[in-house]
């Protein structure tokens, strides 16, 4: 199976949604500033890679889990997938997760800035207010959809 | 091999490349207008089934030819499709995508808002065919040289 998280950008939510489901992130410590600082050479580096699917590991049930950055498109990348794994006979099941509406409007802010280089340290902070800001909720958010993953598998046997 | 045509709606100048290809519409003269109306999936694509490739037939090369909708996402759908399929061992120059948003007359896009998204299809329809005919020798060169070049395995973005 594979489980891609769809954001705006690729590397923001996405990522941040990607890192719980793998256990990178812990749920109850906010990571430490170097992890933070990582992140965000992440998001600069591939925030712009649209569409490019970007694979982060596996999971415990060892489910491929992948992020996307794709704008406002969701549904149709979505759609398109799906069926491109039917027109292919791809034996594999795509679970897409739109982290668009809990990962808010400050990526789109601090991407955009990056993107007309403007002070990276603004930038920076920003990201790190957001992560902090986001944190237990996308931890709440990643368990739902464990859960949920978890269901998923229990009904297929 | 699969050929997608690909627009916004994938209701009209898609099905119309396809329909080109196929045979299905002439290319030594502008059809009239119950040629259009014959034409399957023509006008009939919803909003909701946007991302979705729609089989049209198998040319004389033996490429199956399908139609897509991606609004103006073609930037990051079309790269989605293609990492989704590489990371699944696909490789590129089995499918081609291209673009039919060819010299596209106002008329048609704005037949194309009536009759798709404003559910109007009496009216729309029609204001649709009537801008495709008058372009319609674009469509008829662009459908020629993707046969030409089919072989090359480029991008008609």
């Amino acid at each position: 199976m594979k489980v891609i998280y769809c954001g705006y950008r690729g590397t923001y939510g996405a990522f941040l949604f990607a890192a719980f489901h793998l256990g990178f992130y812990k749920e109850n410590s906010i990571p430490e500033k170097r992890q933070i600082e990582k992140h965000f050479e992440i998001c600069r580096l591939y925030g712009e890679q649209y569409g490019n699917l970007i694979y982060v590991g596996v999971d415990e049930e060892l489910r491929e889990v992948y992020i996307l950055g794709c704008k406002r498109y969701f549904s149709v990348v979505k759609k398109a997938q799906m069926h491109i794994n039917k027109m292919f006979h791809l034996d594999d099941t795509i679970y897409h997760v739109d982290v668009r509406k809990k990962e808010g409007i400050l990526p789109r802010i601090i991407g955009f800035l990056l993107a007309h280089r403007i002070n990276r340290v603004i930038c920076r902070k920003l990201f790190s207010y957001w992560i902090v800001r986001k944190y237990p909720c996308v931890s709440n958010a990643t368990k739902t959809v464990k859960e949920r993953l978890k269901t998923m598998d229990m009904k297929k046997r | 091999m699969k050929l997608f045509y690909h627009c916004y709606g994938g209701a009209h100048t898609s099905v119309t490349c396809a329909s080109i290809h196929l045979k299905y519409l002439p290319d030594d003269r502008i059809p009239e207008m119950y040629e259009f109306k014959a034409i399957p999936f023509y006008d009939k694509m919803e909003n909701k089934e946007l991302g979705k490739p729609v089989f049209m037939g198998k040319d004389d090369m033996g490429w199956d030819i399908y139609v897509v909708g991606m609004k103006d996402g073609k930037n990051v759908v079309i790269p989605a499709i293609k990492s989704y399929l590489n990371f699944n061992g696909i490789s590129r120059p089995e499918i081609l995508f291209v673009g039919a948003l060819v010299q596209l007359h106002p008329v048609t896009a704005m037949g194309g808002i009536i009759s798709r998204r404003l559910g109007l299809p009496g009216i729309g329809g029609p204001m649709t065919i009537w801008g495709i005919r008058r372009s319609y020798p674009h469509f008829v060169e662009l459908v020629s040289r993707v046969k030409k070049t089919i072989l090359t395995g480029n991008d008609f973005y």
